[in-house]
């Protein structure tokens, strides 16, 4: 069974359907990447899931309870913790603060129990404050944890994010584009981590736009214009896609992009330096588009595996086709 | 090299900035509507509800003499229009009751042996007990009294009385100004200021408190975490009720050392008055909160509460001085209620029973107020 489960999930924002019915699962203990371009309905996605917005309409299931319109409190206590895109702490606390306030269950927060300083209530803030210098450690903030917020760059702020999610022992903790804006080493250690979460049991359901990451995830969903458009695995969506990509090398093929984009039977031709990718759902059309092109010797065109960046701006075409207005 | 200087173009650059500006201003409607409505409701209190002169004062009166001339004197003091006879207690204790829940300003006692004493060429007596706490709403009416009276008395001495025209010490009037004998403003200032300060600080500081989350993008945080939503709202308002506690304590502390000001009554009475006062400053800020979008437009909806809450709850000005339409405003703000209860405990030693009105009133707010802020508020970013 599933641990988050979506059904015929709709919501739309002053007559704009941005959620059009999305069926959609996450399985438990992997990294599910959710992919798809700007305003695809990723945040709304899990606005809605953690019940930040009410969906107009369909299902959600978490660990087999119904949770469609729960509120924001009742979604994060039953183990469904999300981050934001953009990672705004509060400013004057620090970054101890930031996670003991995510600690669960603690009963200092009972008026009674704060003022008397019980045992139970002393013994959980003890455990709860191990376990925030361990996430501090394991997302590499603990030279920074008396720090206050606003000290923390952008890559650590978007770290701080996701611990304290962490801090509040999800089953699955929901991250909206937590590399956005980070470097490349860093997005590479925060992926190890991703991995080392998932390894402890934590489902991870991860919204990004590059697709290297894609690649890092266990099985990845596109949605774009509020539809899932493909699912699987890195390979099996590669293979599903029936997609043929040709790369062309050489000086000035990069220049070809532009011509080739709006001949009939590609559908996108993009230039990655000083090659060309020119991809379209059938061969024979795509070998007549690049024809006119394929006489100059200084040029070598090749027929390559398409890449998920290609297989996803194909789809997008697809969609755009269908979305309404288009 | 010189940088070329972008001269040209000047005007056409500034019209866009212009243009702009105007464009966001217009809409900002809550902002905009504000800025309009801020100066509108300040000529209206000021220009019509503001009366530094106040008549008409609810007054007792015992005339336990019921002579031509009593009456001659009493009419004297009604003509004066400073005072309104609207209450006839049957005794001294009764009258003082009335004065001390602040139901009438002036007590007039016309002994019984008033016109026994002037027909016997003896000095007769006049009594008029005063609230004073409000030395501005005493001073007029009793300034003039004494000589309404005289006047009245000259007209009526006749006859066999006729002599007595020429005797300045015929009837002497005796005032007494109770609460406040001295007449110092501050003994009226402090208490008020009490009220004024909380409203200012209060209502500000949890309206902004919360737009403040709401600016910043941590409210989503807030909202997201396993806390429930009726948490966060108490949570981010009980803080100010301990800095509203310290703001109390200072404000006595340095009324008592400075300004001799001291709580005459109950102090528990004075503290539960405090709290629920506090309390309800906080919901209506709040309220606030729930109903603006920012910060600015969450200070500008605080002004609206802070400035009829000085003018129009007897504050600055006599309540009683205000037209009915202004005291019915007045009545509507937690501040007068307070301001009541404030000054009741502590310059008359008012018990409950005294201010049980009031208290019943900032319960009654603070009920209204909740039910507003509960249901305006959002658990999700809708």
């Amino acid at each position: 069974m599933p641990l988050l489960e979506l059904k015929n999930l709709r919501r739309a924002f002053y007559g704009l359907e941005v959620l059009r019915g999305v069926d959609f699962s996450v399985a438990a203990g992997g990294i599910t990447g959710l992919i798809g371009p700007n305003g695809a309905g990723k945040t709304t996605l899990f606005n809605v899931v953690s019940g930040l917005v009410p969906p107009d309409g369909g299902s959600i299931r978490f660990d087999g309870r119904e949770i469609a319109g729960a509120a924001p409190d009742v979604v994060s206590r039953a183990g469904l913790v999300r981050t934001f895109q953009v990672a705004r702490g509060f400013p004057k606390l620090s970054v101890f603060q930031h996670l003991m306030l995510y600690g669960r269950d603690q009963p200092g927060e009972s008026l009674w129990q704060a003022i008397m300083g019980t045992r139970a209530a002393r013994d959980r803030e003890a455990a709860l404050a191990e376990r925030a210098w361990e996430t501090a450690r394991f997302l590499r903030l603990d030279a920074l944890i008396d720090n206050p917020a606003t000290a923390l760059s952008g890559g650590q702020k978007k770290l701080l994010e996701i611990g304290r999610a962490l801090m509040a022992e999800p089953r699955l903790v929901l991250l909206d584009e937590p590399t956005a804006g980070v470097d490349p080493k860093a997005r590479r250690a925060f992926w190890d981590e991703i991995h080392a979460y998932a390894a402890q049991g934590i489902t991870v359901l991860v919204s990004t736009h590059y697709m290297d990451e894609a690649e890092r995830c266990h099985e990845i969903a596109y949605i774009a214009y509020g539809e899932l458009m493909a699912r699987g695995t890195a390979l099996e969506i590669i293979r599903q896609s029936g997609l043929i990509a040709f790369i062309a090398t050489g000086p000035g093929a990069d220049r070809l992009a532009v011509k080739l984009r709006d001949a009939p039977g590609v559908t996108a031709a993009a230039a990655f330096g000083a090659t060309l990718h020119v991809c379209g759902p059938d061969r024979e059309a795509l070998k007549q588009a690049i024809e006119p092109y394929g006489h100059d010797p200084t040029i070598v065109w090749q027929e390559a595996a398409p890449t998920l960046e290609d297989i996803f701006i194909h789809l997008m075409g697809t969609a755009r086709d269908n979305a309404p207005g288009a | 090299m010189r940088w070329p200087v972008a001269r040209r173009g000047f005007w056409v650059r500034l019209g866009a900035i212009i243009v702009k500006e105007v464009l966001q201003l217009g809409r900002d409607r809550l902002t905009f509507a504000m800025m309009f409505a801020m100066p509108i409701m300040q000529l209206l209190l000021f220009g019509y509800a503001i009366d530094t002169d106040p008549h008409r004062l609810p007054t007792a009166v015992i005339a336990a003499d019921q002579s031509q001339i009593t009456r001659s004197v009493l009419s004297a003091l009604a003509n004066t229009g400073y005072m309104n006879f609207t209450h006839r207690p049957a005794s001294e204790e009764e009258a003082n009751a009335l004065l001390q829940r602040g139901e009438v300003q002036f007590v007039v006692t016309i002994p019984a042996d008033f016109t026994r004493r002037l027909v016997r060429g003896e000095r007769a007596q006049i009594l008029i007990d005063a609230d004073a706490t409000d030395p501005l709403a005493a001073a007029n009416p009793l300034a003039a009294a004494g000589p309404a009276i005289n006047q009245a008395l000259a007209r009526d001495f006749v006859g066999p009385l006729a002599g007595l025209r020429h005797r300045a010490d015929a009837v002497e009037l005796v005032v007494q100004r109770r609460y406040n004998p001295e007449g110092k403003a501050r003994l009226n200032i402090v208490p008020g200021l009490l009220a004024v300060i909380l409203t200012m600080t209060m209502v500000m500081m949890t309206a902004l408190a919360v737009t403040r989350e709401r600016e910043r993008g941590t409210m989503e945080n807030l909202l997201a975490m396993p806390v429930r939503p009726i948490e966060i709202m108490v949570g981010k308002i009980m803080p100010y009720i301990v800095i509203g506690a310290v703001q109390v304590t200072v404000i006595l502390l340095i009324s008592r050392l400075l300004f001799d000001v001291v709580v005459e009554g109950s102090l528990p009475l004075f503290c539960l008055g405090t709290t629920l006062f506090i309390i309800v400053n906080l919901a209506i800020g709040f309220t606030i909160s729930t109903l603006t979008q920012n910060q600015l437009q969450a200070m500008q909806a605080s002004f609206f509460m802070m400035l009829p809450s000085i003018l129009l709850s007897g504050f600055m000005f006599p309540f009683r001085g205000m037209p009915v339409w202004a005291q019915w405003l007045g009545e509507a703000l937690p501040a007068t209620h307070f301001m009541r209860i404030v000054r009741g405990v502590m310059l008359k030693g008012a018990d409950l029973g005294d201010v049980s009105a009031e208290l019943i009133a900032l319960v009654a707010m603070l009920l209204i107020v909740s039910t507003l802020a509960i249901s305006r508020y959002k658990v999700t970013l809708d």
